[in-house]
């Protein structure tokens, strides 16, 4: 076994590997190595009232623990069968859920499931506990009537810790029937089943209660106690036609509806495959074949559920130990943070001091915001929707610098408190002077042999550029060597980097205008440096930012390019193309060509209004350079109050002008400068003399085919209209109508491709002084 | 304040509604496929202006009973909350405002800053609306009538609340820029936790601490040329990703990150505006919206939806004096947010509105209350038609309006009614609103009328 091999196990049994935990994997070998690890005694979780306690003594555990793969398991059930410090907000609570865990990690699935049915901790967070019947003389003689057993665990437990929501094949693949459909699990009668099974469970509790028992501070240490008179004794149907029979109203009884329940979840073909993906995408890789689930599955379901059986299966598999090209899973937070300690070996310590950072990054441990857990486990990965990448769900592109923030300020001893730095950097600052040698050592300590050459090219030659060789100079190139190598995909991402190929098409770099003559432009860039070599490129170009309008094939591999482009303004990218590959594009540049020039000003500005509102109205002119935008600018006693940007239109209006006399001109603007001013228009507010505007006419209604369209003139008594509403509504074979809604239009017309039906539409107008009435309604059917 | 009346493009209206009709899925509680309904009139083309919508949370659940209170019914107000013992805010310390046919409302006193917002017509009220699956009356309730599930769980009504329904992942804040195509960094972004209400089907939220430096650390160091030459390798290992699709998106993010912090950077920081945000933690979320919203609307025609909150609701005890404090901060908070987008030319352009998982009981538990259901929120911008839309219930406890005994009321809005209006605003179509609300259908209007 090599170091880098024995590195890529430890990734994904532990919180990280250690170099003495390389050394001891070589020596041991797989099997001995689980058979240790599953022998080594639980690290304690004491009882603590404190919520910030039992978080800061979970971290420690997972961060420097003997028992790691233990607490990975933890970590993997923990995002699972969530609960969450937001609502269990007693480490009264949290402690015994994280022994639950611990001691059921290597254990079989039926206790683990029977455990956290029966924890007033998850009875708390998913209201099992105080669940109680709806009154009926026969199964419920104590309920209220007014209260129904509560859903919340029964529908978590099923959709998200065992069965999920679809039926599926033993390779994790979703089931079909014959009319290629998926297959749901259940349904909200079997539902409403299982919540009436789990009625009677309370726990005792120290206060008082509201009504729905969600403010009780309980003594969990007690366990759930059973409170017959509040149980559904009568029978209940589960999962698969499982029927609990009617029950006597005694304790005993509710003890056996739990099991019935637990034994019908787990008697679901669902819960193989459903676990086996989760633990394989917590612990291995994002996106598993379905081959690799059906091993483990079989292995869960061949050994009636045992922990210890399964996890073997997942870490031994020939996928998890030999990764392909797309095998891969981004760090959580806690990961790389842990894993970076362990492998440089900090020795940490009082996490408390930190797990506010942990909170930015949106990884409190024990602490997820919802019950889908801090990332829902079925995100998919950004840009690549057809694959997974569950732990993107909190890997926002501003998580993802404060996240390298974070590594910066640990590596240059802002959090000593908690990772005490200052002993690790000057081994790296010693061979400082070498700067080869320098990310040789961070490659072996933090990567374990696995920085590819690109990579440490990249790093070597940032090392080198720091001339500066007094101590601090070194110290910068040991403290950057370390920064570059963990902020990296690298070491971000768990995948194998010797079986990686060739990056993926980059595009190019550095996109400029070179000369400018004219309409004549030359563009130059640089050929990415990585990546599939260049076949050619594909200059495009709008007038918006990332908008394509014209599209350039460059049939060269020559970084440059002249073309002829009209007078404007334009935003262009370019994109690499190799083969049949092509990049995504480049930093967009802005492109001023020609005798480009600013538009020419507005014309035709009128206004009217009423009251304290007033309506612009203009014509738009091209003799220039094409608007991209409008401003329009109001003036009192000659002095400018005010200018209010917007998009190009030629209407505008305001509701709440303070009384005074104003003047009001209009420009426009491009993005090589602003046009002279419209005519000016001036009024004094608050205004009189508009009125509402005429009914429209010559109102028609008619079809062609599939098209409807709708057609008017403009009325010609009052004030011209601003726009029309036109409602439509389908009549109904039982001369019912639905109403299709009202459409605002500033056009006298309106069409649209329909489906058969006898539709019916009327029209009004409108401007700022009121609406008229509606027309009568037309109506046309189409076949 | 004042606002820009919109000049809506030609609509290809009846198509998306048509189709629902004829076919008749959406009776059936089918999903229809967006991309059959939506992706034909779908695409950044459409978008000829900016706006955004910014939802301010109440964790909690906000007691709305207490926000607007009809001072012509007064009494039977009072009574329900136990009077001013109990959770009654005492008649001369509300703020009156006028209602429609004369009515009379009062404010709690803490909501000063709304009144002349209100009184101006740029503030709605909507009231007692809530999670609904459908209209639904006391006597269909009771016979179990299709209500939400789990309606007195702040978990699932906190994430019904954004989601908009309790079979959707995504929040419908992220489905209305589905509909736009706007899926870059500073689309969908919350100032707060993370929010599923900002995840849509295509779009992915960001979350941006107020305040908080994007900017890269380490590098800036002397020499200048060495501190370049790291930055320069940083940006090289954003591109190197060994073929692996993993490690591309690992790269991809944290490009995306490094160029937002250039682009909000660039922009510098918030210029001093007429009104001073408090310095609270909404406060800061709002100031910190009011940039972004600077910031993204300077590049051009657009879409934002975000996310702020503020915590503390769950007022089980000792109400009066918490939520006093809350309302003040979401109060100052709201008024120097509006003031802000008025300063930037972008009052018309913007919409804030609140939610809450419920509203809290009428009757008090002593010296709080407890969860309940339908609740009065707040919508205010440049493009509201101010007002009072919907009415209060009767304060009768045990009521017609009443879920239970304790004045807990079924909502006579529908959550998805008043998300549909906000989203009709923003430009969806009706078709479009259909995918995005998925209830929508069993409601009469999809129009409140709040916004104009």
């Amino acid at each position: 076994m090599t170091r880098q091999a024995a590195a890529h196990f430890l990734d994904q049994s532990t919180f990280g590997p250690r170099a003495a935990d390389v050394d001891l994997l070589i020596s041991s070998g797989y099997d001995q190595w689980l058979n240790n690890q599953f022998t080594i005694p639980e690290s304690p979780m004491p009882d603590d009232p404190d919520v910030s306690d039992v978080r800061n003594a979970l971290f420690m555990n997972m961060v420097s623990g003997e028992d790691q793969l233990r607490q990975r398991m933890i970590f993997a059930l923990s995002q699972i069968f969530v609960v969450s410090a937001n609502k269990n907000n007693s480490g009264n609570e949290l402690a015994p859920w994280v022994r639950l865990l611990s001691r059921n990690a290597f254990g079989n699935f039926r206790t683990l499931l029977r455990d956290v049915t029966l924890s007033p901790t998850m009875g708390k967070y998913l209201d099992a506990t105080f669940s109680r019947c709806t009154r009926n003389a026969a199964t419920c003689p104590n309920g209220q009537t007014t209260t129904v057993p509560n859903e919340n665990y029964p529908r978590e437990v099923l959709q998200l810790f065992t069965i999920g929501l679809w039926e599926l094949n033993q390779d994790g693949t979703v089931r079909l029937n014959p009319a290629g459909q998926p297959i749901p699990t259940y349904s909200q009668e079997t539902l409403v089943e299982y919540a009436r099974a789990l009625t009677g469970w309370g726990v005792s509790r120290t206060n008082n209660t509201d009504n729905y028992g969600v403010e009780m501070v309980p003594v969990m240490t007690g366990g759930s106690t059973p409170s017959p008179r509040y149980h559904d004794t009568g029978q209940k149907t589960l999962l698969n036609g499982v029927v609990l029979p009617a029950t006597a109203n005694t304790p005993e009884a509710l003890y056996s509806d739990v099991e019935g329940v637990v034994d019908s979840i787990v008697a679901h073909p669902n819960v193989a495959p459903f676990l086996a993906t989760r633990l394989i995408r917590s612990l291995v890789t994002s996106n598993p074949t379905p081959a690799y689930i059906g091993r483990v599955a079989a292995a869960f379901t061949g050994s009636n559920g045992d922990l210890r059986v399964t996890l073997t299966a997942i870490l031994t598999d020939p996928e998890a130990r030999n990764f392909t090209i797309t095998d891969g899973r981004l760090k959580d937070p806690v990961l790389m943070i842990m894993g970076l300690s362990r492998a440089l070996g900090i020795p940490v310590t009082n996490p408390g001091s930190t797990q506010w950072i942990f909170s930015n990054l949106l990884q409190l441990v024990l602490t997820p915001n919802t019950v889908f857990n801090f990332y829902n486990l079925l995100t998919p990965l950004p840009g690549n929707p057809a694959m997974f990448g569950p732990e993107f769900g909190i890997y926002p592109p501003a998580l993802a610098v404060q996240r390298a923030n974070f590594i910066y300020g640990i590596i240059n001893e802002w959090y000593t408190s908690t990772f005490p730095m200052a002993g690790v950097i000057p081994a790296y600052q010693a061979v400082a002077g070498d700067p080869a040698a320098l990310v040789e050592a961070v490659n072996q300590n933090l990567m374990f042999g696995r920085m590819s050459p690109e990579l440490r090219d990249l790093i070597v030659a940032a090392t080198a550029a720091i001339t500066d060789t007094s101590a601090n100079g070194l110290r910068e190139r040991a403290r950057g060597a370390l920064y570059l190598a963990a902020v990296s995909s690298e070491y971000s991402v768990y995948s194998d980097t010797s079986v990686s190929g060739a990056s993926s098409i980059q595009p190019p770099t550095v996109l400029a205008v070179s000369s400018l003559a004219g309409n004549t432009v030359s563009v130059s860039w640089r050929a990415p440096l990585i990546g599939p070599a260049p076949t050619s490129y594909v200059l495009e170009g709008g007038v918006r930012p990332g908008e394509v309008l014209a599209t350039i094939p460059i049939n060269s591999t020559t970084p440059s390019f002249t073309f002829s482009a009209p007078a404007g303004a334009y935003y262009i990218r370019l994109r690499t193309v190799s083969g049949a590959q092509v990049s995504r594009p480049s930093g967009e540049i802005r492109m001023y060509v020609g005798a480009f020039s600013g538009p020419t000003a507005p014309r035709s500005l009128t206004a009217y209004g009423r009251n304290s509102s007033v309506v612009l109205n203009w014509l738009n002119t091209f003799g220039g350079g094409e608007p991209t935008g409008m401003v329009v600018d109001v003036s009192q006693n000659g002095a400018r109050l005010t200018s209010l940007p917007m998009g190009v239109t030629n209407t505008w209006s305001y509701d709440a002008v303070p009384p005074g006399t104003y003047a009001f001109t209009v420009r426009a603007t491009n993005g090589a400068g602003t046009s002279g001013s419209s005519n000016s228009v001036t009024l004094t507010f608050p205004l009189s003399g508009c009125s509402v505007p005429g009914r429209p006419i010559s109102f028609s209604f008619a079809a062609t085919g599939r098209t409807v369209a709708a057609y008017w003139l403009p009325a010609t008594s009052g004030t011209a209209p601003t726009r029309y509403t036109v409602e439509a509504r389908l009549r109904n074979p039982n001369n019912s109508t639905t109403a299709l809604g009202s459409f605002p239009v500033t056009a006298t017309t309106i069409s649209s491709p329909v489906g058969p039906g006898r539709y019916e539409v009327r029209v009004r107008s409108e401007n700022i002084c009121g609406n008229s009435s509606f027309t009568g309604w037309q109506s046309v059917t189409v076949q | 304040m004042g606002h820009s009346h919109n000049v809506p493009a030609r609509r290809n209206f009846l198509k998306m509604s048509a189709r629902l009709a004829a076919l008749g899925l959406t009776s059936l509680g089918v999903q229809p496929a967006r991309d059959f309904f939506v992706r034909d009139v779908q695409g950044q083309g459409r978008v000829t202006d900016y706006k955004a919508l910014v939802c301010v949370y109440m964790f909690g659940g906000n007691d709305g009973n207490n926000l607007i209170v009809p001072a012509d019914n007064y009494t039977a107000y009072s009574t329900a909350r136990g009077g001013t013992a109990g959770v009654a805010l005492a008649a001369n310390s509300l703020l009156p405002i006028p209602g429609p046919g004369g009515a009379t409302y009062g404010l709690h006193a803490s909501l000063a800053e709304l009144v002349p917002i209100y009184n101006a017509g740029y503030l709605a009220w909507v009231l007692n609306t809530g999670a609904l699956n459908r209209p639904l009356t006391k006597a269909q309730y009771r016979a179990g009538g299709n209500a939400p599930p789990n309606l007195f769980s702040h978990s699932d009504q906190t994430t019904q609340a954004q989601t908009g329904s309790a079979t959707q992942q995504t929040g419908w804040g992220g489905r209305l820029l589905d509909l736009f195509g706007a899926t870059d960094s500073l689309s969908a972004v919350s100032v707060s936790s993370p929010a599923v209400f900002l995840d849509g089907a295509d779009v992915r939220s960001n979350v941006i601490p107020p305040g908080a430096s994007l900017n890269l650390n380490g590098m800036s160091f002397w020499p200048p040329a060495a501190a370049d030459a790291r930055r320069q390798a940083v940006n090289a290992m954003t591109l190197m990703d060994g073929g692996n699709p993993i490690r591309e998106a690992a790269n991809r993010m944290f490009a995306d990150g490094l160029q937002l912090a250039d682009t909000l950077q660039a922009s510098g920081g918030l210029p001093p505006t007429s009104s001073p945000f408090p310095t609270t933690s909404l406060g800061n979320q709002m100031r910190e919206v009011a940039r972004l919203i600077r910031v993204r609307s300077q590049m051009g025609p657009g879409r934002q939806v975000f996310f702020c909150s503020i915590g503390g609701f769950d007022t089980h005890s000792a109400q009066m004096g918490t939520h006093a404090n809350l309302l003040r901060d979401l109060s100052q908070s709201l008024s120097a947010f509006a003031m802000a987008t008025l300063d930037l030319g972008l009052a018309g352009n913007v919409t804030t509105f609140t939610q809450s998982e419920f509203n809290r009981t009428t009757q008090t538990n002593g010296t709080g209350t407890d969860h309940a259901w339908g609740s009065n929120q707040i919508v205010l911008g440049g493009a509201v038609q101010g007002g009072i839309y919907g009415a209060l219930p009767d304060f009768v406890l045990g009521g017609d309006y009443d879920a239970s005994n304790r004045g807990v009321w079924i909502p006579t809005i529908g959550s998805v009614q008043f998300g549909a209006t906000l989203g009709r605003w923003f430009g969806a179509t009706p078709g479009e609103l259909a995918w995005a609300f998925p209830h929508l259908v069993n409601f009469p209007t999809a129009n409140l009328g709040f916004m104009r």
